[in-house]
């Protein structure tokens, strides 16, 4: 009888979800979501999981303090991490809002941009998942910073599907 | 041949007929190029209907389970397929990507099929000795496993994001209110006399054409752009210093 019960209130919980994804879906439509990003110093995020200035700690303080500032270094890259994860969402936003664009080449562009910020997205969620496990083990595990090419060509497409040079974007093969 | 009668036969035939109407508009917009495997899972259902519906009119019960067995083996694969497509949609244009959703997406379902079984046989486990139990056991695992993974299928999207397109959330709804009615049944033929399986039986029918009226509407509507599509370019622009600012000093 309890396993009728549970199986009916999942079930009953499974049904209201999917009404609440319709209801959702139509109280949202036509409206054009809140495009907002967040600056990211990438400068800072580079250093921040730089191998050779992790290396250049490690030898330079003593085991205990590098263990203390290695993980503060990479609480501030999740951090980091977190953020550009956020603005690819918003890229992939940008690069949706752009399907029904009478010209075929920004809706190329846009699903490109798609993409990439999707690509990106993953990356983030696999970095993240990196830096906890470097949190934990930081003088076993360092943190990486491929996400940053990454992030830097999809909003240097994000920059160019505007119609708007981005003259100091570093292009970096994805 | 009473009131109930006519509904159960209505609601047998009517929503496969429908079935056919979602094909003709998913095929008149080419959207079944987006989901070729819920496109032929259309036939497939409508093709199963009637074999099973011959069998039913003429009275030979052993051709009728064995059809219903065989296609039901079927439309489990082309229900993990579907919800593949419907994963697999945001990317579609990207190999690589699409080969890392499909195997993650692999993963992920035959970690739900376990989690499933282990949890329902936990249920049945006082009736392992009873000849059906394995059966319900494999046939709840996978309708349990393919909710959850439909439940996924909309976190995907917010994770991601974006909005699925009006078919592929259709899809989404349709197949969710079609596999979510079987474990209803299961609950309400343990609860009810079997003097009233048939009533349980056309309550599960009628879930089954909400969902066919699901696809119809999806497959019929429109998507709407955010905004007037000659308006889509200017906000960009406007975005496109604040995307500057992101770039190095």
């Amino acid at each position: 009888m309890i396993s009728l019960i549970v199986l009916g209130l999942v079930t009953v919980a499974f049904f209201l979800f999917l009404a609440i994804q319709i209801w959702h879906r139509s109280s949202r439509r036509g409206t054009a979501g809140a495009v907002q990003l967040t600056p990211v110093d990438l400068d800072a995020f580079e250093n921040l999981t730089d191998p050779e200035e992790e290396n250049y700690l490690r030898l330079n303080l003593p085991p205990a303090e590098f263990r203390s500032v290695q993980r503060s270094r990479i609480r501030a890259a999740r951090v980091y991490v977190a953020v550009l994860s956020q603005n690819a969402s918003t890229l992939v936003a940008v690069g949706q809002s752009v399907r029904h664009h009478p010209d075929p080449g920004t809706v190329a562009s846009g699903q490109e941009l798609v993409q990439r910020a999707i690509r990106l997205k993953m990356w983030c969620v696999a970095s993240e998942v990196r830096l906890s496990a470097a949190l934990a083990f930081p003088t076993i595990l360092s943190p990486s910073s491929s996400v940053t090419g990454r992030y830097l060509a999809a909003k240097h497409m994000a920059a160019s599907l505007g119609g708007q040079p981005v003259a100091q974007a570093r292009t970096t093969p994805v | 041949m009473t009131l109930q009668h006519y509904i159960f036969l209505y609601l047998w035939l009517g929503p496969h007929l429908l079935l056919l109407l979602v094909a003709a508009l998913m095929y008149r917009r080419g959207q079944h190029k987006a989901f070729p495997i819920f496109f032929a899972y259309l036939f497939l259902q409508f093709l199963q209907s009637c074999v099973l519906f011959s069998a039913y009119l003429l009275k030979a019960p052993v051709i009728y389970r064995e059809a219903h067995l065989i296609g039901s083996a079927i439309e489990t694969a082309f229900q993990f397929g579907i919800l593949q497509e419907i994963f697999a949609a945001p990317v579609a244009n990207g190999a690589p990507l699409l080969r890392q959703v499909a195997r993650m997406l692999n993963w992920t379902a035959a970690g739900l099929v376990f989690m499933a079984t282990v949890f329902i046989a936990a249920f049945y486990y006082s009736k392992f000795g009873h000849p059906m139990v394995h059966t319900y056991l494999i046939v709840e695992s996978i309708d349990a496993a393919q909710c959850a993974l439909i439940f996924l299928a909309f976190l995907w999207y917010r994770f991601l994001g974006l909005r699925m397109s009006p078919l592929a959330f259709g899809i989404a709804v349709g197949m969710g209110l079609e596999l979510g009615a079987d474990p209803l049944v299961v609950i309400l033929k343990n609860s009810v006399s079997p003097a009233s399986y048939r009533s349980v039986d056309i309550l599960q029918m009628a879930i089954y054409h909400v969902a066919v009226l699901v696809w119809v509407y999806y497959a019929w509507a429109r998507e709407k752009a955010p905004s007037d599509s000659k308006a889509a370019l200017p906000p960009l622009i406007e975005r496109a210093p604040e995307l500057g600012r992101i770039v190095r000093p």
